[in-house]
């Protein structure tokens, strides 16, 4: 009697805890994948490419509603920083809030690069590219069916950077789901090396937003320390 | 003898230094350039400052109306150069501003009414928004044949802008919906005009054209060639590249019910977005034929004189041979592959002897096959856009229906027999490697994978071949 009383205790708490989980907002699922063959000593610097916060009217993710996301770009920008350097991370935000040499190599270089980038990943089969997906679903793939491939010649910004990474921490929310992704590409191969795409059943506000960076960087240090 | 032996040192190494600098001259030829200018006003600027500033220069709208619509438009604006649409500081664009100059009198760098965004995308397109930005798609200067044409182009659509077209439908839009910020938003995205509108727009823009130093009577051509009717211009001989005397794919998929099929749906695609970057010139403009018959009725009521010094083309020339560069680099670098084969294949029968045009076919080919044998090919040929282009309907289809073991086979048959013409290309051996990975495994990959780190040990792609090699 004693016993059963234990594990009944034990069972309601599981079930109270499980049915807390189904019932409020969240992650839906959460997908990461890498190829870093090196360890973190190798990740000496990470350019980060205007972290952009997107709020679209619907899930179709057609209709941008700029007003609400521009209220978010200044502090999504200084969160990146703030939390990567939490996490012993050295990530360098390049935006249009730069200034003077950064904010012109941010248009010059960098911009092109942000949009091959994404173009790339459009060609992946990944759940940013199934939106209509609503499957409840978390796991960790190894890797994403098609490796995905930028162009050699943008290697040419290796040396002007002192770095071979350059990083994608992006967020596109609307009122039934929202999509964060963190990526970051190695230009000397010319391919993703590292990528976190969540699945979020809700609009991100400002204390999802954060939760996001923090949680992000926080995984990604704690996959170096595997 | 010596002496004679001196001077016909001299005159030999005059020529090779002659020869050398034509070929540096040519290279930095296929070179887009891009000013050092540190003024970036264009692209970083203050939405709300800039709203206010040309809500007070109309009169269609009440104020906070106008003010959420230039701001709207800005935002889509400042999105797109965010998202890396744009072209930075570049010479073409600057070229273009200096032809609306020509075009519209009113236009001055001091009261500077219209700014030029020149975007990356090989679709032929422009036009201009409500707050006077003229977005010009890189495709539309290697589409045209000459800067009349070209000309011709701008002018009708800064006179949608002139004639306030936009801020008049969103007028009217609010009017009958009172929905508000719903209205102008998907009004500004479709960017559709009433044919009323486009017929103004044409009668505006060559009143604009018959008073400045082009020929008003390119227009008419400019039309034919943006619709696709003319198929010079656009189409390539698929069956010459993909019948060799190596390999022969099975070239009769590319059935014509088939491809009258696809060329059908692609005409009746009306979706097109302008944040897609899939919006189409002329897409409400289902009267091509009519409007070219009226443009030639305008040019005669106006007894319009063709004006004997007709502008240079010689400065066109040479932006139109950029923009057929850069289309192909931008297809490339954006992942749209069978656009940028096709591009590829076009800037080869173009200039034959052209390495980056070869290298270009090579790299959107291998992608193409590679996309096949994982099985996500789908989504990227239903993206790509038909446009009225026989040969681009035909590539789809071959990409469609040909098997996997075949592509591979093609591949590399063709890859292979490149390598054997010339094994100096860093990147045919590079793909050549690869493909070898996709159709006979990692082992003969190795073979070609080693070949290319002894010949190539500095060579672009030697960090994934050293990894491959690991």
């Amino acid at each position: 009697m004693r016993n059963f009383s234990k594990y009944s205790l034990g069972l309601a708490i599981l079930l109270l805890f499980l049915s807390s989980c189904s019932s409020s907002k969240g992650f839906i699922f959460a997908l990461h994948t890498d190829s870093f063959q090196n360890k973190k000593s190798e990740l000496i610097k990470v350019i980060c490419i205007n972290p952009t916060f997107r709020k679209f009217e619907d899930t179709d993710f057609d209709d941008e509603d700029y007003e609400f996301a521009s209220k978010f770009k200044q502090l999504y920008n200084s969160s990146i920083e703030k939390y990567s350097k939490k996490n012993k991370l050295n990530y360098e935000v390049y935006s249009p809030y730069s200034e003077g040499e950064k904010l012109t190599s941010y248009y010059k270089d960098l911009l092109p690069l942000k949009s091959a980038i994404l173009k790339s990943l459009n060609v992946q089969d990944n759940p940013m590219n199934e939106v209509e997906s609503n499957t409840y679903k978390k796991e960790i793939i190894q890797k994403f069916v098609v490796p995905t491939m930028l162009p050699a010649e943008l290697a040419e910004l290796v040396g002007k950077y002192n770095t071979p990474y350059f990083s994608l921490v992006d967020i596109y929310t609307s009122k039934g789901k929202s999509y964060l992704f963190h990526v970051i590409v190695d230009l000397n191969l010319g391919r993703i090396e590292y990528q976190e795409i969540k699945g979020y059943s809700g609009l991100v506000k400002k204390s999802e937003m954060k939760m996001f960076v923090y949680d992000s960087f926080y995984l990604l240090d704690k996959f170096f320390k595997k | 003898m010596k002496k004679y032996f001196t001077y016909l040192t001299v005159f030999c190494s005059f020529v090779l230094t002659s020869f050398l600098s034509v070929e540096a001259q040519q290279l930095s030829d296929d070179q887009l350039k891009v000013f050092q200018s540190s003024d970036l006003s264009k692209y970083n600027f203050d939405i709300e400052k800039k709203s206010k500033a040309l809500v007070k220069n109309q009169e269609f709208l009440e104020k906070d109306v106008a003010f959420k619509v230039y701001a709207d438009a800005l935002l889509r604006i400042s999105s797109m150069i965010n998202a890396g649409d744009f072209y930075i500081n570049d010479e073409i664009s600057e070229y273009l501003e200096s032809i609306i100059q020509k075009i519209d009198p009113e236009n001055n760098p001091e009261s500077g009414i219209y700014r030029v965004l020149l975007s990356r995308s090989s679709i032929p397109n422009a036009f201009c928004t409500v707050d006077g930005t003229v977005i010009v798609n890189i495709g539309l200067i290697g589409l045209m044949q000459n800067e009349s044409q070209l000309a011709g182009v701008l002018a009708h659509e800064i006179s949608h802008f002139k004639k306030s077209h936009s801020l008049k439908q969103v007028k009217a839009s609010i009017e009958d919906s009172k929905s508000g910020r719903r209205a102008y938003s998907s009004l500004y995205l479709s960017m559709k005009y009433s044919r009323d509108s486009e017929y103004e727009a044409d009668a505006a823009g060559l009143n604009l054209i018959a008073a400045s130093p082009f020929d008003a009577y390119e227009y008419s051509k400019a039309l034919e060639l943006v619709t696709g009717k003319n198929s010079d211009s656009t189409e390539i001989d698929l069956i010459k590249f993909f019948k060799s005397d190596v390999f022969k794919l099975d070239t009769s998929i590319i059935s014509a019910k088939e491809v009258k099929r696809l060329l059908k749906k692609s005409a009746k695609k009306e979706e097109r977005t302008l944040l897609s970057g899939n919006d189409e010139m002329f897409e409400s403009h289902p009267e091509g034929q009519k409007r070219q018959l009226a443009a030639g009725e305008i040019l005669s009521s106006i007894s319009y004189v063709k004006p004997t010094v007709v502008s240079n083309d010689v400065e066109f020339k040479r932006y139109q041979r950029l923009a057929r560069f850069e289309m192909v680099k931008n297809d490339y670098f954006r992942a749209d592959y069978l656009q940028g084969l096709h591009n590829a294949l076009r800037l080869a029968d173009i200039y034959p002897t052209n390495a980056f045009a070869k290298n270009m076919i090579v790299s959107n080919l291998y992608w193409l096959c590679n996309l096949k044998s994982a099985g996500v090919i789908d989504d990227l040929l239903d993206e790509t856009e038909i446009r009225n282009i026989k040969s681009m309907a035909q590539l789809k289809l071959i990409f469609e229906e040909t098997p996997n073991d075949e592509l591979g086979k093609f591949l590399f048959t063709y890859l292979k027999k490149l390598w054997e013409a010339d094994n100096t290309n860093e990147t045919v051996l590079y793909y050549l490697a690869s493909a070898a990975d996709i159709h006979l495994g990692k082992e003969t990959a190795k073979i070609h994978y080693k070949n290319y780190s002894s010949k190539f040990p500095n060579g672009i792609y030697i960090s994934s071949v050293n990894e491959k090699l690991q």
